[in-house]
């Protein structure tokens, strides 16, 4: 009996219709800037290791930052990036196969993208013609299709490929890089392009994950305003000397920083930036945590829940890796993987890490729970500056410079929670009213004097 | 607890079972200094007070000369520098809290968190604290006082202590626990279990390493105390501490579900110390001396720790 088989052929339909599904417009277009920050890292030949060390050299004067600009309405998407443009090579074999043949993992020069589908995610889910046209140093090409015509052939592997026109390479006009024009829009892609709320916010989820690179590798504008980058909100000060920790697990180099918060231009403590942050490979996908994520638990943990009295503390977790899939991060690269074996490991030393900056904040708030002499002193003393710079720092242990300050207790606080007329009844029985502060303070003094336990006094 | 005539189980002055404790602890770090876990190099760090009897105790067997002690109370301060017997301990007035980050990790340490109270949730974030932070080899103890919380001239009240042990570590206790388990003769062993489950919890952050449990004690010279102690451990550790004398000797436990072993110092006079160690080791089961009264689960305890007991009332200082 000669051998039958069944069909197992990918189908065009499912990658025009399907895959597209469960990843937002945002997300494709982070994306496509993903690419062109690669692009730009491999231009500049800047290796992971060296991320966030090495930008004053590399770059000299603002002007020199490579470009990305995206612009898009109702009818149009465009990125153009002057970041040195995709090779012949790479377009040939790679760039628009459905994730990335075995050898290129092994040579990956890896930063943000990882699995190969990004660019053609974000064709297919936005419109129906794109035209990429890309040139470095030597050469260029050009590949311009419709979708719907090429979806018509599904029969062999043949029909899976994109026609390319060659050209010329970079020239004064047309300097190395990639643009990437999407026209034909599907109908979710232009009612969500042209909404105002789907710029704005573009423009913040830009400012937030690519913190680390705006302004400092590429320079990046939206419908033609500059997007700039958030502050990682860590202080600098004589007196005050972080926690730097550093280490290898996995293929994967972690740095933790951890220390307390640059003042804002009120020069107090602003409690939205404190919290944990996290990059991986400076992509952000953490900002200024306060849950349990990054280990705010209370009771049962290390640190605390996340109180006013904390936003003092900023902690800055780096994971870098030539192998972007080690790296703890999801699928979309938006968001940590939280179950990645390496991020409970490094989870366990952020804990650590911050332990000795929560009790200095602790001490500060020894008398009560709002703002005291100590702590304005102390946040008006942290400056901002550059995260880049603790990178550079070798390890150590945090520290403040306070000697006069003694170390142990003299006060503490107790909370309890009681019965609304539970404090009615006892309010009555004393026959004035006080402050709850006031009324507990009374209700402890007075088991203080009747069992003669009062100061100067011996049981 | 143990049966028979009560003269001879209250010792209020001398803390008989600390310092059985103590030298059994001595004796167990000598035992692993011989299978080659270099002790005399780690750093002790423990809460001395004014009386430092550990730290004399580790510089003298052990030589260990870095030493730590840490005291919260304030008001001790220039006791504590003037009762410091040796020049290679530091004090430090401060909660041992804020010391654990300071500890080195170019050096492994024995950290004994020596509470005198019972269980609160800041023990057990120091507990995880120090076995989420210190380095490989490092061995942690951990002492609290297991008698049920409030005052002591209270009436027993097990649904009073559950709460208080919801509020204060709840999160390492099951959700529906009966009241039951919260009975004063049930508190060691609950407390075991609450901190066995820090370390637990802990650990799942160190996947290379093990807490390799070593000692859990049960005593009482006046409330009853438990201590639980183990190393942070990676293979050559491990190694080591198998094949080593300690797993021959009747106080180490090499896990936490095993009962603890219970220290207790029946009180003898010296001349009857000198009777009952003629015939030690005692081979005999049953065996009680004809001379004078001792009961047979009298002459048990005194055999499982006689060579640990100061023979004499022994100046520490």
């Amino acid at each position: 009996m000669p051998q039958e088989y069944a069909k197992a052929y990918p189908r065009k339909r499912f990658f025009l219709e399907m895959f597209t599904r469960d990843i937002s417009l945002e997300e494709c277009i982070l994306d496509l800037i993903d690419n062109s920050i690669d692009g730009a890292l491999r231009h500049l030949q800047i290796k992971t290791d060296d991320l966030l060390q090495d930008s004053p050299d590399v770059v000299d004067g603002e002007s020199e930052l490579p470009t990305i600009i995206v612009s898009f309405n109702a009818n149009e998407f465009q990125i153009i990036d002057e970041c040195g443009g995709i090779t012949v090579e790479d377009a040939k074999e790679d760039t628009f196969n459905f994730g990335h043949a075995a050898s290129k993992y092994d040579d990956a020069t890896g930063t943000l993208g990882a699995y190969g589908i990004g660019l053609k995610r974000a064709i297919f889910k936005m419109g129906n013609h794109f035209r990429m046209e890309s040139r470095t140093a030597d050469e260029g090409f050009i590949v311009d299709v419709d979708l719907k015509e090429w979806a018509v052939n599904d029969d062999n592997e043949d029909d899976w490929r994109f026609p390319m026109e060659l050209i010329g390479g970079a020239q004064a006009d047309n300097p190395a890089g990639t643009k990437i024009t999407i026209t034909e829009l599907s109908e979710d892609a232009r009612s969500s392009l042209s909404d105002e709320d789907l710029e704005i916010g573009l423009r913040r989820k830009i400012s937030r994950t690519y913190a680390l690179f705006l302004d400092r590798y590429i320079k990046l504008e939206v419908n033609g305003k500059r997007v700039g980058a958030i502050d990682i909100p860590i202080g600098f000060s004589n007196e005050v000397e972080p926690c730097i920790e550093k280490f290898s697990d996995d293929d994967v180099d972690v740095t933790i920083i951890a220390s307390l918060a640059a003042r804002n231009e009120a020069g107090n403590w602003a409690e939205q930036g404190a919290g944990w942050y996290i990059a991986c490979n400076g992509r952000l996908v953490v900002i200024a945590n306060k849950t349990e994520l990054t280990g705010w638990i209370g009771k049962g943990g290390i640190m605390p829940i996340f109180q006013p009295q904390y936003r003092g503390f900023v902690g800055v977790v780096f994971f870098q890796s030539e192998n972007p899939l080690k790296l703890p991060w999801t699928t979309t690269k938006r968001s940590l993987n939280r179950d990645a074996a390496i991020y409970r490991r490094t989870k366990n030393r952020m804990e650590v890490a911050a332990a000795p900056v929560i009790r200095t904040l602790q001490k500060l708030y020894r008398k009560d729970t709002e703002e005291t002499a100590d702590e304005r002193e102390a946040a008006s003393k942290m400056e901002a500056g550059d995260i880049k710079v603790y990178i550079q720092r070798s390890p150590r242990k945090f520290n403040v410079a306070k000697p006069d300050v003694p170390e142990a207790e003299t006060t503490t606080q107790i909370n309890f929670t009681v019965q609304v007329a539970e404090i009615d009844r006892v309010t009555a029985h004393i026959g004035r009213r006080m402050s709850k502060a006031r009324l507990g303070r009374f209700v402890f003094d007075y088991y203080l004097k009747s069992e003669g336990l009062a100061n100067g006094n011996r049981e | 607890m143990a049966t028979g005539n009560s003269s001879r189980h209250v010792q209020y002055d001398l803390r008989a079972c600390k310092q059985v404790e103590r030298r059994m602890l001595v004796d167990a770090f000598q035992r692993l200094m011989q299978a080659g876990i270099p002790i005399q190099d780690y750093q002790y760090t423990g809460m001395g007070s004014i009386h430092f009897v550990d730290f004399v105790l580790m510089h003298r067997y052990l030589g260990i000369n870095k030493m730590l002690s840490v005291e919260k109370n304030v008001s001790l301060k220039k006791s504590i520098e003037f009762n410091c017997p040796f020049g290679c301990i530091d004090t430090r007035v401060a909660d041992i809290g804020d010391v654990i980050p300071d500890l080195s990790s170019d050096v492994s340490h024995i950290l004994w968190l020596d509470y005198d109270g019972v269980i609160e949730n800041t023990f057990t974030r120091d507990l995880m604290l120090a076995i989420q932070q210190l380095p490989v080899g490092s061995i942690v103890l951990i002492t609290v006082d297991v008698d049920p919380p409030g005052p002591a001239s209270a009436e027993p009240a097990p649904e009073e202590w559950k709460s208080y042990y919801k509020e204060e570590v709840g999160t390492f206790l099951e959700e529906k626990l009966p009241v039951n388990e919260f009975r004063r003769s049930n508190l060691p062993a609950l407390n075991t279990q609450i901190l066995n489950r820090a370390i637990k919890r802990a650990m799942s952050g160190r996947e290379h390493l093990s807490f390799e449990p070593l000692f859990n004690f049960l005593y009482a010279d006046g409330h009853p105390m438990i201590t639980l102690g183990g190393m942070l451990a990676g293979d050559a550790q491990q190694r080591s501490i198998h094949g080593s004398s300690l797993k021959l000797c009747n106080y180490f436990r090499s896990s936490f579900s095993d009962s603890p072993f219970e220290i207790r110092v029946p009180v003898v006079t010296r001349r009857e110390r000198l009777f009952l160690d003629r015939n030690m080791p005692l081979e005999t089961e049953g065996w009680t001396p004809d001379e004078f009264e001792l009961s047979v689960e009298d002459v048990v305890d005194y055999k499982s720790v006689y060579r640990y007991l100061p023979i004499f009332a022994e100046l520490v200082y």
